[in-house]
């Protein structure tokens, strides 16, 4: 996690992005872990982290421009992961917010999945492609 | 259109639903919680506790399900609607009334039971209403038997609990232990297009079915029932599921003797409302996973 200095984020413009296309952005199965996608609508897709059939995480990308208040916590942001502002949801969620436009989050679902395990598996889902689409 | 909290606030901690479905823990161990109350079961879902956090989870929530082009109140809608078509009237007032244990005697006299044909379309229908009802939360197209499938591998608590009870009370206890072949032999053999337009619940619901006409409809009934046919074997198998194992379960809240089973798969289908009750459940959690991901 990096220092960021906080700062005004312009809300994004254009459509809402089709949830079936942040799909092939996600992180891949590997290293004992399953990706298990579960729900796909406009502006949002969703999978379940599983660890040896057991869910440990939720993993999903969100288009703010469906929900504009989730702008605010990274105007207010000093962290970023990956190069992001980044922020925390609640206890258990970690969010990123890649290309002005789309909100990445990783929840903790298990106690064995650790505040460093959620930023390490945001950095697995294909940034610079969710970045790209933004623009 | 009742509010998603709403019909989460409104839901029983004890009644006959709850009790039956209690009843199923040794199909599906520990799955079902029965949560109830918006707030509740959002801090259930979320691990999140702090009430800023918590409330603006329930906004963006109840923002989702009052958008009707989301399929949320679809989705309730169809698990409301399978309970809802053959309640004998009072039944399930007079039976959440009674104390520890239900005396069913009482009830006999009020209950038809179903003939086959009758039961096998139920169990069929409410499969498709499953169908239609996940599709519609999770937002996938409505003929992808296939997903539906997959997804049903996956299933657990409120869905795994409700797909438990319609096996055991629409399948074992009115058909027998060997219910699936005899869904199948009905379905493939005996019943015409005809017996479906005279089905109460899917004259309620047949413009959700997949398939075209009433023929198609059919054919997109049996071809579901063939697909979810495996993993409802593996579910019963692996369980133990029999019209033994269950109706021993229900014994500790229900008078039943085994030559009454018809009339017990009456009962619980006039007195209970599992598919609305673990629907709405269902749907809650859907919504409260995707509301904590976009806040």
């Amino acid at each position: 996690m990096m220092a960021r200095q906080p700062g005004s984020i312009p809300a994004p413009t254009g459509p809402v992005a089709q949830g079936g296309d942040f799909n092939r952005h996600f992180p891949k199965d590997g290293d004992g872990f399953d990706v298990v996608f579960t729900q796909e609508k406009k502006g949002f897709a969703m999978a379940e982290l599983r660890k040896g059939g057991k869910k440990v995480a939720t993993l999903s990308v969100s288009d703010i421009a469906a929900n504009l208040s989730a702008l605010e916590k990274y105007n207010r942001s000093t962290q970023e992961v990956g190069g992001y502002p980044a922020s925390n949801v609640g206890s258990q969620g970690s969010s990123i917010l890649v290309g002005e436009k789309f909100q990445v989050q990783v929840r903790s679902t298990d106690s064995s999945f650790s505040a460093r395990d959620r930023e390490a598996w945001l950095q697995k889902f294909d940034l610079s492609g969710l970045a790209n689409m933004a623009k | 259109m009742t509010p998603i909290y709403q019909l989460v606030d409104s839901l029983p901690a004890d009644n006959v639903t709850v009790r039956v479905l209690r009843a199923l823990d040794f199909v599906a161990p520990g799955q079902w919680q029965n949560p109830i109350g918006f707030e509740n079961t959002i801090s259930l879902v979320t691990g999140e506790t702090d009430p800023q956090t918590v409330f603006r989870i329930r906004n963006r929530a109840i923002e989702l399900y009052n958008d009707a082009s989301q399929g949320y109140q679809r989705a309730i809608w169809i698990y409301q609607t399978v309970d809802n078509t053959d309640k004998a009237l009072g039944m399930a007032a007079m039976a959440n009334k009674v104390g520890e244990k239900v005396g069913f005697l009482s009830f006999l006299s009020k209950i038809t039971p179903k003939a086959d044909k009758v039961q096998t379309l139920d169990l069929s229908l409410k499969l498709i209403a499953e169908l239609i009802a996940f599709t519609q939360t999770n937002g996938l197209p409505g003929d992808s038997i296939g997903d539906f499938v997959q997804a049903l591998g996956a299933y657990e608590r409120e869905s795994l609990i409700r797909m438990s009870a319609l096996v055991a009370f629409d399948g074992v206890i009115p058909l027998g232990d060997n219910f699936l072949n005899k869904v199948a032999d009905i379905l493939e053999g005996q019943t015409r297009p005809q017996d479906l337009e005279q089905n109460t619940l899917f004259q309620r619901i047949r413009g959700m079915v997949p398939g075209g006409d009433t023929m198609g409809q059919l054919g997109f009934l049996t071809q579901n029932f063939g697909a979810v046919r495996n993993w409802i074997g593996g579910l019963v198998a692996e369980r133990g599921i029999t019209q033994h194992s269950v109706a021993d379960s229900l014994r500790r809240f229900v008078d039943i003797s085994d030559d009454k089973l018809d009339f017990v798969a009456g009962f619980l289908d006039s007195s209970t409302n599992y598919y609305e009750h673990t629907g709405i459940q269902s749907v809650a959690r859907s919504i409260i996973e995707r509301a904590v991901s976009e806040i």
